[in-house]
């Protein structure tokens, strides 16, 4: 089940974060060798995180079995502070209805390999990520991922925009591109994952607007 | 910006709006004067237990005789660089893909590719879906790509792969091949045979002799791709030639 997290909730989900944190460090850091991002405790913690941030964990359990984080660009993020030169065509979008989608991730041992099914908690976290923009009526969001991924937001029913050209940032395949939010994206999401199911969330918080109970409705 | 990128968003946005598969191949065509390569194709793995590679190839825009014994010939599962594609996530060019020297099947199909007029190439791996996947090649007597232009081409696939395979699973049809013309004569003698009757029985009916029907059935046959005449048959109805 995906459980989000933001300033409305932050405060009771102390347990949650700490493992989110580490979570982060041991896919990030350790898994994927992002040794800039590495700390002393173990808890991968970067200046982005803070007010304002979304945080979508994926629960199978108590563990944290894949994790993304969206962050506003009402104020400095990913594009404009780490690598604004991934945004080839000029300022990229931002304002209230755009954020970033960052630390998307899977834990290891589940990734799917070649030849396997892709795996829940990878699904559930691309799903819940169109349902939360929707939730919150954003317009997309912006994100820098690998270009092997690209097709996958395209089926996923998401307007891809490339911000730039496939490019190396730190010695791994970036690109820049703002996904689109579309009136299919969620649907898509939904098929193309193949789960047909009302998606298992937590109980929503005040933070999702009222729309929340519409979105249910339509699960069903 | 350089000429390449721009090149690249321009193609991209104009993809983004193909309506139809001969959009992306024109496209693609004209990205090709460009870029300098001469042909390309845009195609599926087969998966492991797949019985024939016919159906993996989306937009399959590989000079005419090249297609016709690369698919027939399932070169698919022995080419190098097809094979390469499954290991790896990042774009290459055809003589980086590795084959042993023992390997002759591999020699073979880079080697025939020549006769074609395809000495290099330049390949990008495409992995939307859990699966064998596809890519997107293009292929040249010569290619000099820059890295630029190597970005731009990356980011073309990405999305040339994109719309062909959503254009044509929302077709509900398979490989882009243009759909051949029967002539008058060549569907009747089509219809005489699905009613059951023999070439001599047709000639007596279309009052004609027994080798011309004959010439045209197999004339269909040929356009259809079809080995006999029951295959013929079948696939004159399920291309909605004959009822």
């Amino acid at each position: 089940m995906v459980v989000v997290i933001d300033d409305d909730n932050i405060s009771r989900h102390g347990d949650l974060m700490d493992k989110i944190y580490r979570f982060r460090h041991a896919l990030f850091v350790e898994r994927l060798n992002w040794e800039a991002c590495r700390r002393p405790d173990g808890r991968e913690i970067d200046q982005f995180d803070g007010p304002g941030c979304i945080h979508l964990a994926y629960l199978e359990g108590a563990a944290v079995t894949a994790y993304t984080r969206l962050l506003p660009t009402t104020r400095p993020h990913l594009l404009t502070e780490v690598y604004p030169h991934l945004a080839e065509r000029g300022p990229a979008p931002r304002g209230a209805a755009v954020y970033e989608w960052t630390r998307c991730g899977t834990l290891p041992s589940r990734r799917e390999g070649r030849t396997s099914r892709i795996d829940p908690a990878t699904a559930g976290i691309f799903i819940a990520a169109a349902e939360v923009a929707r939730a919150r009526g954003l317009d997309g969001l912006l994100a820098q991922t690998h270009p092997i991924l690209v097709n996958r937001l395209m089926s996923c029913g998401w307007d891809v925009e490339p911000l730039g050209l496939p490019t190396t940032y730190q010695g791994h395949s970036i690109l820049a591109v703002y996904a689109r939010l579309t009136p299919d994206t969620v649907a898509e999401s939904h098929r193309f994952f193949n789960l047909d199911a009302a998606p298992p969330h937590a109980p929503r918080t005040q933070a999702i607007r009222p729309s929340v109970p519409a979105e249910r409705r339509l699960h069903a | 910006m350089s000429q390449d990128s721009h090149k690249a968003f321009e193609i991209v946005g104009r993809l983004k709006q193909a309506a139809r598969i001969p959009d992306i191949l024109r496209e693609m065509r004209s990205a090709g004067a460009y870029f300098g390569y001469d042909a390309f194709i845009i195609t599926n793995l087969p998966a492991e237990h797949a019985i024939s590679t016919q159906g993996c190839a989306l937009v399959p825009a590989w000079p005419e005789g090249w297609r016709k014994r690369y698919f027939d010939r399932d070169y698919l599962r022995i080419d190098p660089v097809a094979n390469h594609v499954r290991r790896t996530t990042e774009p290459f060019l055809w003589r980086e893909a590795p084959y042993r020297a023992d390997e002759a099947g591999a020699a073979r199909v880079m080697g025939e590719a020549t006769e074609f007029g395809l000495t290099q190439g330049f390949c990008v791996p495409i992995h939307h879906l859990s699966g064998p996947g596809g890519g997107v090649s293009f292929g040249a007597d010569r290619l000099d790509l820059s890295d630029d232009a190597k970005a731009a081409l990356h980011l073309v696939s990405i999305y040339a792969y994109q719309r062909a395979e959503t254009l044509i699973r929302e077709g509900g049809r398979s490989p882009a091949r243009k759909a051949p013309r029967l002539t008058a004569r060549e569907v009747e003698c089509l219809r005489w045979t699905a009613a059951g009757k023999t070439s001599w029985e047709a000639s007596e009916i279309l009052s004609t002799s027994q080798r011309t029907v004959e010439f045209h059935l197999k004339n269909a046959a040929r356009k259809l791709d079809a080995v006999n005449r029951v295959q013929c048959v079948a696939e004159a109805m399920r291309q909605g030639i004959i009822a």
